[in-house]
């Protein structure tokens, strides 16, 4: 049985007026639940599934502007059900996630007709990242403007500006604020920052982050009445606007 | 190049085609000679024989001298060959001189008849510019000394002698053509497998050698060859496709934590969230260790490591043990388990490995049995062998299914295994436990009505 379609928190996303929907088909329920209410926060309406055969009744029945399939499922396999929604000319984005790490398999999935894949384990903000960008590519109206309270971020123009004043910042700079807001509210550790910015998948030993992150609190926070980057003592830093 | 087989091969074979070709020349050139010289003196004997009989004859008939003179002088004019003839009288005075040779020569003074001897054929190399073969007869009628040139019967062994010496190099020169032929024939096959056996890497291991149609050496190096690519083909990719599916089975609960995590350190996750989060990323954490347990189990059984204790083992007792751990373990769902008196069997091996193994078969039982329902523990004698059985009125596997449900990480039904806690690598250690012991694992079942796993092991030698 497919979940309730949930009420998106806030409305950001939508044509028209009209909802953006998503479908995920993932099996292992935490997972999905995870990636639902994620998907729900960003402002989508999502429904669930937990295997093949309703995903792919689902999809070939409702008309959803992405799909976020799960490769290995029960019932009908992720594959299958890729090429019968693409022989059904089925229009759905369908953004593949998938545990295979060999090349071949990343592959042949694009090759059956994903238009993207995601390596599990996939951090959150990668996953929304991909999202707005497939949704982008689908036509949909997307609003390119991260905002934290008076704080905006132009993922297209790479613009930032806090009260209206323009602020300059490196490309190294620039990242770690775009992470920092696609996760507003949520405590990011040093290591996660490393590995999404930096690309490191290991404890690199140095203060790298603590240092970037002083730069940024100097170009967005210094000369402002409200801090918005925090540290949080032996966790690591959040971004939040209240 | 002179060190490769293939030259040397070529070398020998000439080596041994010109030798032989030496040894026969020199055989039938002997053979020629000496035939041909046993006829010389079969015909030098016969005349002398000849001779003999007429001058034998002339002195019983009293013919005159001249008579038998002339008789013999005509009989060596007729005569093919050229023959020397020379007769003394029985009292030493000259009977008879053939013309060639000469007034001065005389054939007495190269033959010295020893007292006690009547014949002597001898060769002679002294006299005039060839050599003859001489035959001397002292007989009352008269001594007769009667030469034939050797010159007819060593002819022919010096003509042949000739045509040898002119075919000998042409026949080395076959023998290393064909020689070089042949061996590049048989080793052009041999460099073809050198050939692929380079191309051959990890990921070309599809490639064979082209069969070739003889049953021939070549023929079975490159069976052997294409058996072995085969094989580690076959344990390639069934390593390939193992690590692949570990590190599948491994992202997948890590992939759960790490989203469940991130939502966690949302600032304002509630409490009671936070705690479900951390109660699901602690049963991630259980599951991830039984996966890596059970792999390491595998994976030092696949390298030999695994030392197995070699002791013997009382089935009935360990049966027995068992069966008290799965009556608690069934009770959960209401299952009956039972098991009658078992005999007493020992087979040899490593008893906490075997408690493993029915330790899973009855944790599968219970898994995929039926609420209420029973199952079956057997253990008997049959055929020398000892026979364990655990049944279960459950779910049953389908045709299709029961192929697969030995290999690592398949399971039937992913969600429903994963729900019960199972990480599809119960069977395969069973399996492996089973064969580790000389025994097989095998399985009947029916959809809906039950599987019956039945496991065969050798019982230890007495
Ligand atoms: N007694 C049984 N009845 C029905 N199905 C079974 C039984 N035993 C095993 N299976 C099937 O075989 C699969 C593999 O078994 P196993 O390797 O023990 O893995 P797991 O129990 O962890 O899933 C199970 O997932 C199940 O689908
Ligand atoms: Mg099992």
């Amino acid at each position: 049985m497919a979940k309730k379609t949930q009420r998106p928190e806030k409305n950001q996303h939508s044509i028209s007026g009209d909802l953006i929907h998503i479908l995920v088909v993932e099996d292992e329920r935490h997972l999905a639940d995870s990636i639902a209410r994620r998907l729900q926060e960003e402002g989508y309406a999502v429904d669930v599934v937990h295997d093949g055969e309703e995903g792919f009744q689902l999809a070939s029945s409702k008309k959803y502007q992405l799909i976020v399939l799960d490769l290995l499922l029960p019932k009908r396999d992720g594959l299958h059900v890729l090429r019968e929604l693409r022989r059904n000319r089925v229009q759905s984005m369908i953004l593949v996630l998938t545990a295979k790490s060999t090349v071949e398999d990343r592959v042949e999935g694009l090759r059956t007709g994903a238009d993207d894949y995601l390596l599990k384990p996939f951090a959150f903000a990668e996953l929304i990242a991909r999202v707005e960008s497939l949704l982008r590519r689908q036509g949909v109206e997307q609003s390119t403007i991260l905002r934290v309270a008076d704080l905006e971020l132009d993922i297209e123009t790479r613009n930032v500006r806090r009260s209206s004043r323009s602020i300059h910042l490196t490309a190294k700079e620039y990242l770690l604020l775009e992470l920092l807001m696609r996760n507003k509210n949520r405590i990011l550790t040093r290591r996660e920052i490393a590995e999404q910015v930096w690309g490191y998948n290991f404890d690199t030993g140095t203060n790298v982050v603590d240092v970037y992150v002083n730069y940024l609190r100097k170009a967005i926070d210094e000369g402002f009445p409200k801090r918005l980057i925090h540290t949080v003592r032996g966790v690591g830093f959040i971004l939040k606007d209240e | 190049m002179f060190r490769s087989i293939r030259f040397r091969l070529a070398l020998w074979y000439t080596i041994v085609v010109a030798t032989t070709f030496v040894f026969v020349s020199l055989a039938i050139y002997e053979y020629i000679n000496r035939t041909l010289s046993a006829s010389l003196d079969q015909t030098i004997t016969n005349e002398v024989r000849w001779i003999i009989t007429r001058l034998e004859k002339s002195k019983l008939r009293s013919e005159s001298r001249q008579t038998t003179r002339e008789d013999i002088f005509e009989h060596a004019g007729f005569f093919p060959v050229k023959e020397y003839i020379e007769i003394w009288d029985s009292n030493g005075t000259l009977f008879y001189h053939s013309a060639n040779l000469g007034d001065e020569d005389t054939l007495a003074a190269y033959a010295h008849l020893p007292l006690d001897q009547t014949f002597q054929i001898s060769t002679i190399t002294t006299f005039r510019n060839h050599d003859i073969r001489l035959a001397v007869q002292k007989t009352p009628v008269g001594s007769v000394f009667l030469a034939m040139p050797t010159e007819s019967i060593t002819a022919p062994g010096n003509q042949l002698l000739r045509i040898f010496a002119w075919l000998g190099p042409l026949v080395i020169i076959v023998a290393a053509v064909g020689g070089a032929y042949l061996a590049r024939k048989s080793f052009s096959k041999i460099n073809q497998v050198i050939d692929i056996a380079q191309r051959i890497t990890a990921d070309r291991l599809y490639d064979r050698i082209p069969e070739h149609p003889t049953d021939d050496e070549i023929g079975k190096i490159i069976s052997t060859f294409n058996d072995m690519i085969s094989r580690l083909d076959a344990s390639f990719t069934q390593m390939k496709q193992f690590s692949a599916d570990a590190s599948h089975e491994l992202r997948t609960p890590l992939t759960v934590m790490r989203s469940q995590l991130e939502t966690a350190l949302n600032s304002k996750i509630t409490h009671l969230e936070l705690k479900k989060i951390i109660a699901n990323c602690l049963d991630e954490t259980l599951r991830m260790s039984a996966i890596i347990e059970n792999l390491l189990l595998l994976a030092k059984g696949d390298t030999g490591q695994d030392h197995l204790k070699q002791e013997k083992v009382d089935l009935g007792k360990l049966i027995r043990e068992t069966y008290d751990e799965s009556v608690i373990i069934a009770s959960q769902k209401s299952i009956t388990v039972t098991l009658d008196s078992p005999p007493h069997v020992i087979v040899s091996g490593d008893e906490q490995r075997l408690h493993q193994m029915l330790l899973n078969l009855i944790d599968n039982a219970v898994k995929y049995g039926r609420d209420r329902g029973t199952i079956f523990l057997r253990l008997n004698k049959e055929d020398g062998m000892a026979k364990i059985r655990v049944a279960d009125d459950g779910i049953g596997i389908s045709e299709h299914d029961m192929a697969r449900i030995f290999d690592r990480f398949y399971r039937v039904d992913r969600a429903r295994s994963r729900e019960l806690g199972g990480v599809g690598l119960g069977l395969s250690i069973a399996k492996w436990i089973a064969e580790t012991h000389g025994g097989t694992i095998g399985v009947a079942s029916k959809v809906d009505k039950g599987s019956e796993f039945t496991v065969i092991l050798p019982l230890s030698p007495q």
